[in-house]
């Protein structure tokens, strides 16, 4: 079971802002990740579906696996590394195999022993799915009985509707979402908000959430903010909280990490190799 | 024949022989990497590493616990881990490694079709008995299940014309790998040392960086009695980030490294980490 209740987070998340200290989600689809993310002082390790591929080497993608079971199995090596920091799993409330039972969706992740949820993966434009009852309204739904229930959630949002829906519900934190992470070896090219856009976009994003909950903590994710660079001006710009990362904290320095010490290690030469001819 | 866009990574031993004498010959070591997942494979691919292993205790790490073996069936772990390494190495040879004292898969001959099937490049006695202390792998052998299996393995790849590298712990073993045929020996000198699981270079079984290069140096010399053209790689111990490979480089003939948790751990452990400590730095407004 949880390790951490829904109160125990907020509290751990509000003294970080207290301190005026951005709160910072890592996605962490290994025990490797998850340890050295927790390492690094991450208050939310979050276990996606979509980690697998990005460890596999692949642009970041979501309808490689089936979701929840995905989540729910990798809890365990999750949970073997990391013992002081709440585990947020990605609960995809519009998959079909949990129809009409979000109570069962969340019993699930509950006896798994994750410590809060994430609505994600998450469609939020699909507009056939709404009309078979698989659609938005299951997010909204999720986060509300997660709530009754006194179980943490965060909630990612794409658009007004999502963001302002999630936020009525009772989510405790809402990330609001400015697109695929660019950068590194697979992330996203041209069809990327640029920084400033993607600033505008979150604090529009901040204002429709606050006015459902004053007191909702907001995050951002993706599109350009991959760096504590561009995450300054976020801070600077907007009324961003923190960050969740994903591609951010488990692909782009992992990738990092191995082209720059294979390249070290390439530069020591053999003194047997100085003898080649 | 090629049907997409994306072609067979085809590698003949004498290709990898040539890849191999073609760093030496542009006086930069080899470096070779164990990859259990594919983003650390793909990453090794673009930095220009010379061989990537595909072996069982590659799970252990990305597991973040201690490097360890026997966690499930080492062929079954490998095999399973290999297609997601297949999937994004495209210009680099494969080495996957075969418990050969699996008694569960006695005809050896049979793994080596099916690694040979699935596009691997290279095989290697990886684990082998004798990582083990004691007499377990040499006692072995009284069953038909010990370290001549690995033996075996080796030569009868190099029948097949198949690139094969021996994992030795000590000078005898590597005298025998490269008389079976090895063309390439790994020189370990013990796990990894160092990061958040490593042992402590002062602990207990920690060589340090001269004995260390002691054992490698005499790996080399017994491997090439049997075989002077076998190539010797070290792996482990000391040995666990770049620096540390000048004193090896400079006092030993051996010609490159062997990184499993000079790779795949400790970099991505510290990476990681550090990534998240410079999310946490910028201060929100007030």
């Amino acid at each position: 079971m949880a390790r951490f209740t829904r109160t125990q987070i907020l509290e751990r998340l509000r003294s970080q802002l207290e301190q005026r200290r951005p709160i910072v989600g890592a996605g962490s689809s290994s025990g490797l990740i998850a340890r050295s993310a927790a390492a690094g002082g991450a208050d939310l390790i979050i276990v996606y579906n979509t980690g697998r591929t990005r460890l596999m080497g692949l642009a970041t993608n979501h309808l490689l696996n089936h979701a929840n079971p995905t989540t729910l199995g990798m809890y365990r090596e999750i949970a073997n590394t990391v013992r002081d920091t709440p585990i947020i799993g990605g609960a995809e409330a519009q998959d079909p195999t949990y129809w009409n039972d979000i109570d069962r969706l969340i019993d699930d992740y509950q006896a798994a022993g994750y410590d809060g949820l994430i609505n994600f993966p998450t469609s939020f434009a699909q507009p056939d799915r709404n009309d078979v009852g698989l659609g938005l309204q299951l997010d909204f739904e999720m986060v509300k009985r997660a709530r009754e229930r006194d179980f943490f959630t965060i909630c990612y949002g794409y658009t007004a509707e999502q963001t302002q829906g999630l936020a009525a519900a009772g989510a405790d934190v809402v990330v609001p979402h400015a697109g695929w992470t660019t950068g590194g070896l697979a992330g996203a090219g041209k069809s990327a908000m640029n920084l400033e856009e993607s600033c505008r976009h979150v604090q529009h994003l901040i204002e429709l959430a606050r006015k459902e909950n004053p007191d909702i903590i907001c995050l951002a994710h993706g599109g350009p903010l991959s760096s504590p660079e561009d995450l300054q001006y976020l801070y600077d710009t907007t009324d961003a909280q923190g960050f969740l990362g994903a591609s951010s904290a488990e692909r782009i320095p992992v990738e990092r990490a191995v082209l720059e010490t294979v390249a070290a290690f390439q530069s020591y030469t053999p003194r047997v190799a100085l003898q080649a001819k | 024949m090629t049907i997409t866009s994306i072609p067979e990574r085809d590698f003949t031993r004498a290709q990898i022989i040539d890849r191999l004498n073609a760093t030496l010959a542009a006086q930069r070591p080899i470096v070779s990497v164990a990859a259990g997942v594919g983003i650390i494979a793909k990453c090794a691919e673009v930095a220009g590493a010379d061989l990537i292993f595909v072996h069982a205790n590659s799970r252990s790490r990305n597991l973040g616990v201690p490097t360890s073996i026997y966690i499930g069936n080492p062929i079954d772990m490998t095999l399973s881990m290999y297609p997601e390494i297949d999937n994004v190495v495209d210009r680099t040879p494969i080495i996957a490694g075969i418990d050969a004292t699996d008694g569960q898969r006695r005809r050896l001959f049979r793994v080596i079709d099916d690694y040979v099937a699935r596009g691997i490049n290279g095989i290697t006695n990886f684990p082998t008995a004798l990582a083990y202390t004691g007499n377990w792998g040499r006692a072995r052998n009284d069953v038909g299940m010990g370290s001549d299996r690995e033996l075996e393995l080796l030569a009868e790849a190099r029948r097949r014309e198949i690139f094969t590298v021996g994992q030795a712990y000590d000078a005898g073993f590597a005298a025998d790998l490269a008389a079976a045929g090895a063309d390439l020996i790994i020189a370990r000198c013990g796990l990894t040392q160092g990061g958040a699981v490593g042992p402590s270079p002062d602990a207990e079984s920690s060589l340090s960086p001269e004995a260390a290069a002691d054992h490698v140096q005499a790996v080399i010399e017994s491997a090439r009695a049997a075989n002077p053209d076998v190539f010797v790689i070290a792996h482990g111990g000391p040995f666990a980030r770049p620096a540390d490979t000048e004193h090896l480089y400079a006092n030993t003939d051996v010609q490159g490294i062997h990184a499993e948790s000079a790779i795949e751990r400790i970099p991505v452990e510290e990476y990681v980490a550090a990534e998240i400590a410079s999310f946490k730095s910028p201060v929100l407004r007030a």
